[in-house]
């Protein structure tokens, strides 16, 4: 059986190359638009294995570890004069002892963790690159802002527990705590 | 290039790759590269058009997106997957140092404070902290703690990198499209 032939093909439908050109279109604009911001990106995964990134953010999390320790120290100092503990007692020397010690540790942790976070967040950077070029939905990333407010809640909590571990200082916090309360109460109700 | 100096790690990177490599990869570290640039945006009309213009414009794109995935994506996955050791990833080495450093500085840092309080009442104590618990017991744990870390990391690429190349494989069987 025979349809004859020969004809010409049809022709494409209208709507069909309305859609290529609006394909196109649409990807023009993804090139000019967001290809600038995806490499911005990918350099900045790459950038944040750079010494520059780990000093940073470990700097900025021991400083914040530091401040923690520190408060408490300045806290202890008058209060063990206060309660007439010589300062040259061996038990004001191993009780400072131990809290700079617990201090050493508890910074130097913080600092390490930061710097092993920043890790981390490298590899998710790239891990995101290549989750992008897949055409995948990228993880959501913590911020450098959101790291150091976990360094600084990590380096309260651990300062809390080494003072409050100290057997000799332990009564002198619960009543730099219980003044303060005071303090504050007598202040609202002044 | 990006701009930034001789200090700009991306440049350190890419001075230190191969000219064959350098040549493959530039435009990954070109951020100004723009792999759609050139895609027509029109379905050519009238006698040179070819018998089916739209399915051309739309091969056409389709190219232009396969050539922007092997140049700014690929090369990243294959520097992420050579990233990965049989025991964790290449940056180990790296993070024991930084846990070492830190958790050194921060105990000479603390003896040194200790030894100045003390020295204001007229005292001394032993600073060394070469023989300190706290110290050796917070390098261990600090060290512990960067090896699991590495380990887990290892996991989280391999499961990463196997969701995506089981949708590549999925793609090539037609069971996927972009």
């Amino acid at each position: 059986m025979c349809f004859g032939g020969g004809g010409s093909e049809p022709e494409e439908l209208e709507s069909k190359r309305a859609i290529a050109e609006q394909a196109a279109i649409q990807l023009k604009n993804v090139g000019e638009t967001f290809v600038p911001l995806e490499n911005q990106f990918i350099a900045d995964q790459y950038r944040r294995f750079d010494d520059s990134s780990y000093e940073n953010a470990m700097g900025r999390a021991a400083t914040v570890a530091s401040g923690a320790y520190e408060n408490r120290m300045r806290q202890l100092n008058p209060a063990m004069f206060a309660r007439g503990i010589d300062p040259s007692s061996q038990a004001f020397i191993d009780s400072s002892e131990a809290l700079t010690k617990a201090q050493g540790r508890g910074v130097g942790l913080i600092a390490a963790d930061a710097g092993l976070t920043n890790t981390d967040a490298a590899f998710q950077g790239l891990s995101n690159v290549v989750r992008v070029g897949q055409g995948l939905q990228a993880d959501i990333m913590e911020g450098n802002i959101d790291r150091l407010n976990t360094n600084m809640q990590l380096a309260e909590q651990m300062a809390d527990r080494d003072f409050a571990k100290n057997a000799a200082t332990a009564n002198i916090f619960g009543s730099i705590g219980g003044a303060a309360t005071a303090y504050g109460m007598n202040r609202r109700m002044g | 290039m990006c701009s930034g100096g001789s200090e700009n790690p991306y440049e350190r990177v890419f001075s230190q790759l191969n000219t064959g490599v350098q040549n493959e990869v530039r435009p990954m570290f070109d951020e100004s590269y723009n792999p759609y640039e050139n895609i027509p945006m029109n379905v050519p009309r009238g006698r040179g058009a070819g018998k089916r213009p739209a399915d051309d414009l739309f091969a056409q794109l389709i190219r232009a997106q396969t050539r922007d995935y092997m140049t700014r994506f690929a090369p990243v996955e294959r520097d992420l997957t050579g990233m990965i050791t049989r025991t964790g990833t290449t940056s180990l080495p790296d993070d024991l140092m930084r846990t070492g450093d830190a958790i050194t500085t921060a105990a000479e840092n603390a003896a040194g404070q200790q030894r100045r309080r003390l020295e204001r009442f007229g005292l001394t104590g032993n600073t060394d902290i070469g023989q300190d618990n706290t110290y050796i017991s917070s390098l261990v744990g600090g060290f512990n703690d960067a090896i699991d870390r590495d380990r887990d990391r290892r996991s989280a690429l391999i499961g990463g990198v196997g969701n995506v190349s089981s949708t590549s494989r999925a793609r090539t069987k037609g069971m996927g499209g972009y």
